[in-house]
């Protein structure tokens, strides 16, 4: 083969170890050709030799400026002029070599300028890091809480991949917050009492692994992406996105034509604000625009095709058949392999059903993800706290939340008015969860698992082994023996 | 552009703002100062045009042409004025340097 690939890691704090390896490889035949995000080093083959490298701090790349290829390729001349042929750059560490032995004029001939650049570099780093390790906390925070107790976090593969990526992303960025704070300040000190500047031995082989770990998993992300796109036809993924790509696409933009130009400071800092604006209102307008649209539905006709789904829809419970909308959304994820939802309705009868199917890996998944509805029910009727606290201050009865939702009469209300009103709704709470979330204790269903999760029991949670049903329709009680039999015929349920 | 001084100027610096006084581009101000110094100071790419960066943005120096990838500079009123202070620095230094070697410790403790 003519070219290897390496996992390495090149940085300000390291370089001339690295100038070191590539002699090494140069001696054995291979000469560093491209270096791919500071960690993918490309060879290609020469015949061994003996090497000398320079590795150079040069083009401080800042928000609003960049040299131009004109400036690149001046430096690059310049430095040939003087003995050194150039390989290779890595963001702003450009690599030169020349034969062991001969005459060239060093590329940095003054260590406290070489370090001011090295220090300009690291400070930009650091102000990036310190925006990003907060913003991946929460991110990690918020994957972490959707992975662990929320139903989408089951069903979608996203968290889930994401919920690996996230910590070794943010170990990453602590990781290198750290070694460039002691790099520099143990090199201020040194350019202070005239000493040289110390350079990393390691072989960082932590920064090594997690990049690796990092690329690996980015690849099944897009992976997955791609899957869902194109044959889950999930366009919810796609929609999803949008703004990334939008933005993407503008700071790019941004980079490669106002950075470099002729522009004054002053208009590529007005540019630059305006860049930050257009690439986060833009994104939102268009995903406004899609949804308004009805883009990210699924289907291109009113009904979609649901035959081998196992759904619901608002025929199955009318002798005649209805004008019918419905929209059905696929799913997969690693927990979950096969998951769907349609949901149907009918403005001529104005009814609707919303059928949430799930198949998951093991029958203990399954169970999980049953508890997990059953909390969701739980936190929807937490929800009507504030409002339940507004009616015992003002004495108001409200038919619908208390009376159909939660089977409360006003003689239950009136019995809780002695209390102090935080206990008052507390006991309500507390009443209202028992009424409504209620076990299948009566085997209507002959299921491995159903609660009833409203009052009125127009929603339920099936589970029949590692199959897991939620539906939701309008006053159509899951108690009635006529319902359940439509239901688990449907359904294909014993 | 932010017009502030560099209170003591490096050697390269130094060499490099002298050499402005004319127009030059980057490798002939290498080989100039090269000359200048007999090959005593030499000032390698890398750091010529991390300095040329510096100096432009702080106003010391100014780009007068921009040819087939040749950048020339000049030397600005505000580089002159610090290359001037630097200058009498050094021949103050100069002039110490000189005392104490023609022995002026007497005078020292006579001083009173």
């Amino acid at each position: 083969m003519n070219f290897k690939i390496e996992n390495n890691y090149i940085h300000i704090t390291n370089y001339p170890t690295i100038e070191k390896h590539f002699e090494e490889l140069a001696s054995k035949g291979w000469l560093i050709n491209r270096i791919i995000a500071s960690n993918i080093f490309i060879y290609k083959k020469i015949k061994p030799e003996a090497l000398d490298f320079s590795i150079s701090p040069y083009e401080i790349e800042t928000e609003y400026t960049r040299k131009t290829k004109s400036e690149l390729a001046e430096f690059q001349s310049v430095c040939e002029s003087v003995g050194w042929n150039y390989a290779t750059k890595s963001f702003n560490l450009h690599i030169y070599y020349k034969e062991k032995g001969s005459e060239a004029l060093d590329i940095q001939t003054d260590e406290e300028e070489e370090f001011r650049i090295i220090e300009t570099i690291g400070k930009r780093y650091l102000r990036g890091l310190y925006i990003q390790i907060p913003l991946f906390l929460f991110l990690c925070w918020s994957i972490m809480r959707q992975l662990l107790t929320g139903v989408d976090g089951m069903k979608d593969s996203l968290p889930q991949l994401l919920s690996v990526l996230m910590p070794i992303t943010l170990l990453m960025l602590v990781i290198e917050t750290f070694n460039i704070n002691r790099f520099l300040k143990k090199n201020r000190n040194n350019m202070e009492i005239g000493e040289s500047i110390e350079y990393s031995k390691s072989n960082f082989y932590i920064n090594r692994v997690t990049f690796t770990a990092t690329y690996i998993l980015l690849f099944i992300f897009i992976l997955y992406m791609l899957y869902g796109i194109i044959f889950l036809k999930n366009t919810f993924l796609l929609i999803a996105m949008i703004p990334i790509s939008i933005t993407l696409i503008i700071g790019v933009l941004y980079r490669i034509i106002i950075k470099p130009s002729k522009m004054t400071t002053k208009s590529k800092k007005k540019s630059f604000v305006a860049t930050l604006v257009l690439s986060t209102i833009i994104p939102i307008i268009l995903f406004g625009f899609v949804f308004i649209n009805g883009l990210n539905r699924l289907n291109d006709g009113d009904i979609p095709n649901i035959e081998g789904y196992k759904v619901l829809s608002v025929n199955d419970f009318q002798n005649s058949t209805v004008a019918e909308d419905g929209d059905l959304r696929i799913q997969a994820s690693i927990l979950l392999p096969t998951s769907y939802r349609y949901y149907s309705h009918s403005n001529q009868i104005y009814e609707r059903t919303n059928t949430e199917y799930s198949k998951a890996l093991t029958e203990d998944l399954a169970k999980i993800l049953v508890k997990r509805y059953v909390k969701l029910a739980e936190i929807q009727i937490n929800r009507d706290r504030k409002e339940l606290e507004i009616y015992f201050e003002e004495d108001i009865y409200n038919e619908f939340l208390l009376g159909e939702k939660a089977g409360m009469s006003l003689e239950d209300l009136n019995s809780l008015k002695d209390q102090d009103i935080k206990d008052a709704v507390e006991t309500t709470i507390g009443r209202i969860k028992e009424r409504a979330i209620t076990k299948d204790g009566g085997g209507l269903w002959n299921a491995d698992e159903a609660y009833f999760l409203n009052y009125n029991k127009t929603e339920i949670i099936l589970r029949q082994g590692k199959e897991v049903f939620y539906i939701d329709a309008t006053e159509k009680d899951f108690s009635d023996p006529e319902i359940i039999k439509v239901v688990k015929h449907k359904l294909g349920l014993n | 552009m932010d017009n502030k001084k560099i209170k003591a100027l490096t050697q390269p610096m130094y060499y490099i703002l002298l050499s402005l006084k004319e127009e030059r581009h980057g490798y002939e101000i290498m080989q100039y100062v090269d000359w200048l110094t007999d090959g005593r100071v030499k000032v390698g790419p890398g750091t010529l045009y991390s300095l040329l960066s510096r100096f432009e943005e702080d106003g010391y120096i100014k780009m007068v042409s921009d040819d087939d990838n040749k950048k020339t500079y000049l030397i600005r009123e505000l580089g002159s004025e610090v290359l001037d202070e630097e200058i009498i620095r050094l021949e103050l230094l100069l002039k110490d340097a000189n005392a104490v070697k023609g022995g002026n410790e007497d005078e020292f403790q006579n001083r009173k």
